[in-house]
């Protein structure tokens, strides 16, 4: 007869498993083996030593709370709190990429331009940088630019509707996301206008149209108390949003459209 | 404890409604059992006391993730098991840095003075000593899945839940405490 283990002895003492049961009532050594083990454990630890001194009342609930009180933030805070953190820190992260994106796409675009004019560089570039691979960068730019502006014509829409405008509580925080998104883009497309030596016609065109609306996106986004009807009107006017808009809409066409040739003509220029 | 259940999740969904005060309520109600297992796992009442605090500061921030199926009660145990295990086991690592790595057979317990009293009282001291000291000599994981098997009668899964470790770690953990305990304290058994 195997005897039980210590393992499992403490185990039944626990009422962990009920498997030992059996072998206990016809085993007089284990039985032995356990009835020690429960003088031990018996004699180990007194649930009344551990009890504390002072007892704890309602009284304690109440000291608990008052010093715990200070330190809470009401859950909607907390969490309008980081969700502002997060769209902040993602919306950088997302205008950094796109940036980067842009500046490598008219870096490339500059680069290849120079070296059109010499047929046997371009000829070794063309190897060294599969069409694929220029396909697939200019749809990201399409995509990137494109979601930029399309979310540009709506704010712009939405200005030439004040009383619509008026009554819309995400009015300044679209502002504020496409002010940052559209410096970044500005910047790059003006870099791309400055270095390009052929071609420049869209990265130029791009580059006004961004400067044109940056005045307005800040206009929105930064005025402190948010904007009334008769602010939105007032913008409406003075700075001409309808031409804006129709501008931007321009933009954004001739973008998708060149995109498109250039893809079907494979690696024909923006 | 049904409607303590009901008041509970009443207090909490107003608090993820934003109304800091309800949860004053979930506070007042659960601070005495939370005192008492923090008592139970850190030994004294200044440490429990700061369990007491960080579990309710803990339970506020992750209020959203409770769920509602639950009992705050049993959510909140687990949470104040942990935090008592986080302070035990600081507490122990700095102990064993002061100590300079003095290992447990060379500690010496505080033996109460055998000209005192009467021999069995002195044998009760006694027991009461080396008792503190096999308790000492444990890990906080060992000591804290120990009180709570043995004190606080919780199953191999609840343990393993609060600790956050697998049912047979948990298990491994009170039959490795039960064992060295019982080694510890064998001398003592020949006296009694």
């Amino acid at each position: 007869m195997n005897h039980l283990t210590e393992e499992e002895l403490i185990e039944y003492q626990y009422g962990e498993s009920q498997n030992a049961a059996q072998h206990l009532a016809a085993c007089p050594a284990c039985s032995a083996a356990l009835a020690a083990l429960r003088e031990d454990l018996a004699g180990l630890v007194d649930r009344e030593t551990l009890a504390p001194a002072a007892s704890r009342d309602t009284q304690y609930g109440e000291n608990v709370w008052r010093r715990l009180r200070p330190s809470l933030i009401p859950h909607q805070e907390r969490q309008r709190f980081w969700r502002r953190i997060n769209l902040r820190v993602g919306l950088r992260l997302a205008a950094a990429s796109a940036a980067l994106l842009l500046t490598a796409f008219f870096a490339g675009r500059a680069w290849e331009a120079r070296h059109a004019a010499h047929p046997v560089a371009a000829n070794h570039a063309s190897a060294v940088d599969p069409q694929s691979g220029e396909q697939s960068r200019e749809r990201i730019i399409v995509l990137v630019l494109g979601d930029h502006l399309d979310r540009s014509e709506r704010l712009l829409a939405e200005l030439n509707h004040p009383r619509e405008a008026a009554g819309d509580p995400a009015l300044q925080t679209t502002a504020r996301e496409l002010l940052t998104e559209n410096r970044l883009y500005r910047q790059s497309a003006h870099r791309a206008a400055e270095n390009s030596s052929t071609n420049t016609a869209v990265s130029q065109s791009l580059d006004g149209t961004l400067e044109d609306l940056e005045p307005l996106l800040a206009e929105v986004a930064n005025k402190p108390n948010g904007l009334s009807l008769e602010e939105i009107k007032q913008l409406q006017k003075e700075m001409n949003t309808g031409a804006l808009l129709f501008e931007v809409q321009v933009l954004h066409a001739r973008i998708q459209q060149q995109a498109r040739g250039s893809v079907a003509s494979k690696g024909g220029t923006v | 404890m049904a409607s303590t259940d009901k008041n509970d999740q009443r207090a909490i969904r107003d608090v993820l409604a934003g109304d800091v005060e309800a949860y004053r309520s979930l506070v007042v109600v659960h601070s005495a059992m939370v005192f008492r297992v923090a008592f139970r796992i850190t030994g004294n009442e200044a440490d429990a006391d700061e369990v007491v605090q960080e579990s309710f500061l803990r339970g506020y921030q992750k209020l959203p993730s409770f769920q509602a199926q639950a009992a705050f009660a049993t959510w909140i145990y687990r949470i104040a098991v942990h935090c008592a295990f986080d302070l035990v086991s600081r507490r122990d690592r700095q102990a064993g840095h002061r100590q300079g790595g003095q290992s447990d057979d060379e500690f010496i317990p505080d033996l109460p003075d055998t000209a005192a009293g009467p021999e069995q009282e002195l044998l009760s001291r006694e027991l009461g000593a080396q008792q503190q000291h096999a308790m000492h000599s444990l890990t906080a994981l060992e000591r804290t899945a120990f009180l709570l098997r043995h004190v606080e009668d919780q199953s191999t899964t609840e343990i393993a839940a609060a600790l956050n470790l697998a049912p047979n770690a948990a298990k491994q953990a009170v039959f490795r405490a039960v064992q060295k305990l019982r080694q510890r304290l064998a001398p003592l058994r020949e006296k009694r």
